[in-house]
């Protein structure tokens, strides 16, 4: 029996605001418990939320990416529940009216391309952080509340039911971080809580059209989780339906990292009363064509089309042109050194993607915190393709280009990096160097070809690596044909 | 004449011709209220200390004549559901009774910076859920005219103050009547004013789309003053109108030509025949000074009562959340785990009346009762708004009763809930409608004062207080409640 | 539509509200009373209205994105019931109810 498994994700991003959605404190991380709170998103008596333009913007702008219907009308209602890291006994969201509707995404799976629809995304205020105090016995009963998260704006992206397998909600959830990092909506941290998932799964049997009943896996944080998670849910699920009890109501299961599995949490039955009404103190916000435009326009392109581009204009191979999009200040950095270098824009790519992806890891930092310059490179590969430098040389100057920043004509003058192109002098070294190893000219005279490379290495060592090979390689062999006749 | 008898241009004038200094004026008061107060209870908090210092300095900007404003130096007494920096803010709850703010209400920073003197915090119902201040935390407050009745509410405090003398201003709050209804029963002016003029921040909310803080004084001049000291676009309330606040010039006598409409649906409850007859006596004083009278129709008013407590205890519910022990108020002792003492601390901190207006608005808010009575509510209200329009469309002003009846006596009536609820027949219209509403007193029946309302199109406060200045010149002062 | 007391409590338990028995009794009645009296509304035409949900007919009311000073520590952690390490401190949940 062949099973299908049906996946949709609700999709918590936090926006890369400034100040929080209703009041202007800072949003950043981390910061020391409680000092970024003040009345309003403490939930304080009296206090009232003004609502932060950059997260509609925002909002506007996810949508726009996403392919969604930008709503006309948007509008605040309260989500109410009891929990002590919501200050207001409500949260702030979008019930009744939010902000997009009806997307899509399309994706590259293994099985093929698709669209993903999303079926709307709204904004809503991030909760307070509670941990849970000591280990010791006395301690652990309590919990401690910090605010500093609380009032953060976040959306909230629901698919429709449109993935078919624990690997392409993974693979979903990074083509998502990537667009919602490309144009600039959210730093997508998963380790930091800034983009989280919860995934609707149920299984069928195939060829059935209904769905099963589905359960809500949560807490999962990292997008091997997301697939590892629910790889056990769908597995746990089949084995119910092949033993002939399958879910019999919808619940909640959470995660659980260590013993890789899923927990159950509550049945969805006893879903609480939200008890959604339009709240008073935020008045609606009405959305216009121009704004819309407005934010349009300077919605930069997207990855997926770069990564097309890439193929088409530069003739990448279709991986490289997938590595380089995927990571908007790569991507810009590749098209800037293409600004100023008019060769073989593979060259580029096999930089980027090799020695400075290697450095960058290996130093921990963030691309965007690289000091070499787009121009610099550039500027070192024109040097590369006169032959001033060798590739070898080069591998020296770029380095010593990513830990300085400095210009790469720069580093080849200051540490005398420049190819030796001068036949005089390398003949009188290719002499030397023979004189110096008789032994191996007689091993070259007896056929052995390898004797000619030793040499050959000889002469760059004495050059320090700058001599142009290939008039080392031509002088040398016209002093050995000497020898021979 | 004593201070305590005086209007605030009279006091303004002592203070400027330097007759009397701020400080001292401002212990006259304290002494007014430590005298009054221990019978009629109208403080919940009385800021001595704060006060005095205050007064200081107005004095030294009297002495410098910078920065003087027509209230600097001038005692004025704040609702208890109002946020004040390092003071209480109680809103007669045990829920609040030691809660500190850590910051000002928009008004009170406006206050202290007209250089006004906040003498204190005025008892009110428990977070403002009442028509008596009877349901304070701290005890109930009595009627300055006649000390075995109730004030109304539940701005009661700061009404009975004001009527008693032991302020010449007060701030009140109203959400369906609660400054008008408990000004009328004290006999003093109070302004409901047009919903987004004056900034709700750190107004403790009760229905959010429906309070607004409001002024109460014994001439309709300073309560004009007061609320031009007070209105005005705030950037932390979102539902202000940007506006500036409107220029109260000194109020012209004429009335001329100005249309009052006369609802035929307020006047066919069940008034006091006492209130009528003082009604029709205001009338012909309109009509002898010019205006014209025209019989409006209102015919959703019938039903203000019904959607205005479907509105405002729905947004109770909610507002009202955010009281669970968690990060200030009371916390229950009796809790084993966190939701245990949620629902401990909640059902201890609360009285009465407000748990029970919980419940009914958590109730408005389920599924069950969403669409047929929460959202047909809001319906009633865009309907009700239509109505007061197009009754605009024929008359500048509208005369009605701010009550039906007299004050009653203290705990007459508690048993029956809805008709306690239905007393405020007469004032919801205007918070539903957003439009601003005055009482004015218009003479007294067996010694108990009666008030009259006037409502206006929304921002048209100048036109109420232009009526209410001149049949105050044609009626006289009423001070029954000096005491 | 009138409500049971068993409604009631679910109500209260919704509101995080631990009535005692005679509190529910009453509140049960009165409850029951209110709602009779609010059906009067179903007399009132609403034909062709929309919800106005607000206290002003205004729109777009934002703030620009900018960070203003947060409120100072001590001052908001003084009206706190119990505190621990400069945060506010609870009893955990124990199960959902
Ligand atoms: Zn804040």
């Amino acid at each position: 029996m062949k099973y299908e498994t049906i996946i949709g994700l609700e999709v918590h991003v936090e926006l890369k605001t400034d100040s929080k959605l209703c009041c202007g404190c800072s949003t950043k991380f981390p910061a020391e418990p409680n000092t970024l709170t003040c009345p309003v998103c403490l939930g304080l008596p009296g206090a009232l939320p003004v609502l932060n333009k950059k997260a509609i913007d925002l909002g506007i702008t996810a949508g726009l990416a996403l392919n969604c219907k930008i709503s006309r009308e948007c509008k605040f209602d309260r989500k109410q529940y009891f929990y002590p890291d919501l200050p207001k006994g409500y949260q702030i969201t979008q019930f009744y009216a939010p902000i997009c509707r009806t997307g899509w995404l399309k994706k590259e799976f293994p099985t093929g391309r698709r669209r993903i629809r999303i079926t709307r995304i709204h904004l809503e205020e991030e909760a307070g952080r509670s941990y849970h105090s000591g280990a010791g016995i006395i301690d652990s009963d309590y919990s401690l509340l910090d605010y500093n998260r609380s009032s953060i704006p976040l959306i909230e992206i629901v698919t429709a039911p449109d993935l078919r397998s624990p690997r392409e909600a993974k693979e979903f959830m990074e083509e998502l971080k990537i667009i919602l990092e490309y144009t600039g909506v959210s730093d997508c941290k998963m380790e930091e809580g800034s983009l989280r998932c919860d995934a609707n799964i149920s299984v069928r049997r195939q060829g059935d059209r209904e769905l099963g009943k589905r359960a809500e896996v949560k807490n999962m944080n990292s997008f091997r989780a997301v697939e590892a998670a629910l790889e056990y849910e769908a597995k746990r699920q089949i084995e119910l339906l092949e033993q002939n009890t399958p879910l019999e109501s919808e619940e909640t299961r959470a995660w659980d990292e260590g013993n890789r599995e899923t927990v159950f949490m509550r049945f969805k039955e006893k879903a609480y009363e939200y008890r959604y009404f339009p709240d008073p103190d935020l008045l609606p916000v009405i959305i216009n064509d121009d704004w819309i435009k407005g934010i349009r326009n300077k919605l930069p392109e997207l990855p997926n089309s770069k990564r097309e581009r890439y193929i088409q204009e530069f003739r990448l191979p279709k991986d490289d042109a997938a590595l380089i999009s995927s990571s908007k200040p790569m991507a810009e950095f590749f098209e800037a050194v293409l600004k100023d270098y008019s060769g073989e824009p593979k060259n580029v790519s096999n930089w980027i993607i090799g020695d400075l992806v290697r450095l960058i890891n290996q130093e921990k930092i963030e691309f965007h915190q690289i000091k070499l310059k787009p121009e610099a490179l550039g500027q070192m590969l024109k040097i590369l393709d006169q032959g001033v430098i060798s590739s070898k040389i080069a591998k020296t100057v770029f380095e010593e280009m990513f830990y300085t920043g400095n210009k790469p004509e720069i580093i080849i003058k200051e540490q005398g990096l420049e190819q030796i192109s001068d036949v005089q002098l390398i003949q009188e070294i290719v002499v030397k160097v023979m004189a110096d190893h008789p032994q191996s000219i007689q091993d070259y005279l007896s056929g052995k070809k390898k004797a000619k490379s030793f040499l050959v290495g000889q002469v760059m060592k004495e050059t320090k690596g700058k001599a142009n090979p290939g008039i080392v390689n031509v002088l040398l062999e016209k002093e050995l044909e000497k020898i021979k006749e | 004449m004593e201070i305590v008898e005086m209007s605030l241009g009279q006091l303004r004038k002592l203070l400027d011709n330097k007759e009397i200094s701020a400080l001292e004026m401002t212990k006259g008061f304290l002494g007014h209220i430590a005298q009054l107060d221990p019978e009629i209870n109208a403080f919940i908090t009385i800021t001595e200390e704060e006060a005095l210092f205050a007064a200081r300095e107005a004095d030294a900007r009297i002495a410098k004549k910078e920065g003087i404003t027509p209230l600097t130096g001038i005692p004025i007494a704040i609702k208890d559901n109002i946020c004040t920096k390092g003071v209480k803010t109680t809103c007669g709850s045990k829920m609040l009774a030691n809660f500190i703010p850590s910051y000002d209400a928009t008004v009170v920073t406006k206050l202290k910076q007209a250089g006004a003197v906040l003498i204190g915090k005025t008892n009110l119902d428990e977070f403002a859920m009442g028509s008596s201040t009877e349901s304070s935390y701290f005890g109930l407050t009595r009627n300055p005219w006649d000390l075995k009745r109730i004030p109304g509410g539940s701005s009661g405090g700061s009404a009975a103050a004001v009527a008693a003398g032991m302020v010449p201003l007060a701030l009140g709050s109203d959400t369906g009547g609660s400054i008008r209804q408990p000004a009328a029963f004290c006999g003093i002016f109070g302004l409901k004013p047009t919903y987004g003029r004056v900034s709700r921040y750190g107004l403790v909310p009760y229905a959010s789309s429906l309070d607004q803080v409001g002024p109460m004084a014994r001439t309709a001049k300073d309560l004009a003053v007061l609320y031009h000291n007070i209105s005005g676009y705030d950037p932390l309330d979102s539902t202000t109108v940007p506006l500036l606040p409107e220029k109260v010039n000194d109020l012209p006598q004429g009335l001329k030509g100005l249309r009052f409409g006369i609802p035929c649906e307020s006047y066919d409850k069940k008034i006091d025949p006492g209130i009528k007859e003082k009604l029709l006596l205001v009338a012909d004083l309109l009509e002898k000074a010019g205006c014209i009278p025209v019989e409006v129709s209102l015919p959703s008013l019938e039903y203000a009562a019904a959607i205005y407590y479907l509105i405002a205890f729905a947004e109770a519910s909610s507002n009202l959340a955010r009281y669970d022990g968690v990060r200030y108020g009371y916390r229950s002792e009796e809790q084993t785990d966190m939701i245990s003492m949620f629902r401990q601390t909640r059902e201890e901190g609360f009285g009465r009346e407000v748990k029970r207006r919980i419940l009914l608005g958590t109730c408005f808010l389920t599924p069950e009762y969403y669409e047929d009575y929460y959202l047909k509510a809001e319906k009633g209200r865009a309907r009700m708004k239509k109505d007061f329009a197009r009754a605009f469309l024929e008359c500048e002003f509208m005369l009605t009763p701010t009550t039906t009846v007299v004050p009653n006596i203290i705990r007459e009536k508690t048993d029956d809930l809805l008709s306690k609820y239905l007393s405020e027949v007469c004032t919801v219209a205007a918070n539903l409608t957003g439009i601003p509403a005055l009482t004015f007193p218009c003479g007294c029946i067996n010694g108990l004062p009666v008030g009259a309302q006037l409502m206006a199109r929304a921002g048209k406060e100048e036109t109420l207080f232009r009526v209410a200045s001149f049949i105050e010149g044609e009626l006289g002062v009423v001070k029954g409640g000096i005491r | 539509m009138s409500l049971t007391k068993e409604q009631v409590k679910e109500l209260s338990s919704m509101a995080r509200l631990a009535l005692t028995e005679e509190e529910i009794n009453c509140f049960t009645v009165q409850i029951n009373e209110i709602l009779g009296y609010l059906k009067k509304l179903n007399e009132l035409s609403i034909e062709g209205e929309e919800p106005a949900p607000y206290g002003v007919p205004l729109n777009n009311i934002m703030r620009e994105d900018k960070v203003q000073s947060s409120f100072n520590r001590d001052s908001v952690l003084v009206n706190a019931p119990q505190q621990e390490s400069f945060c506010f401190k609870v009893l955990k949940v124990l199960e959902e109810d």
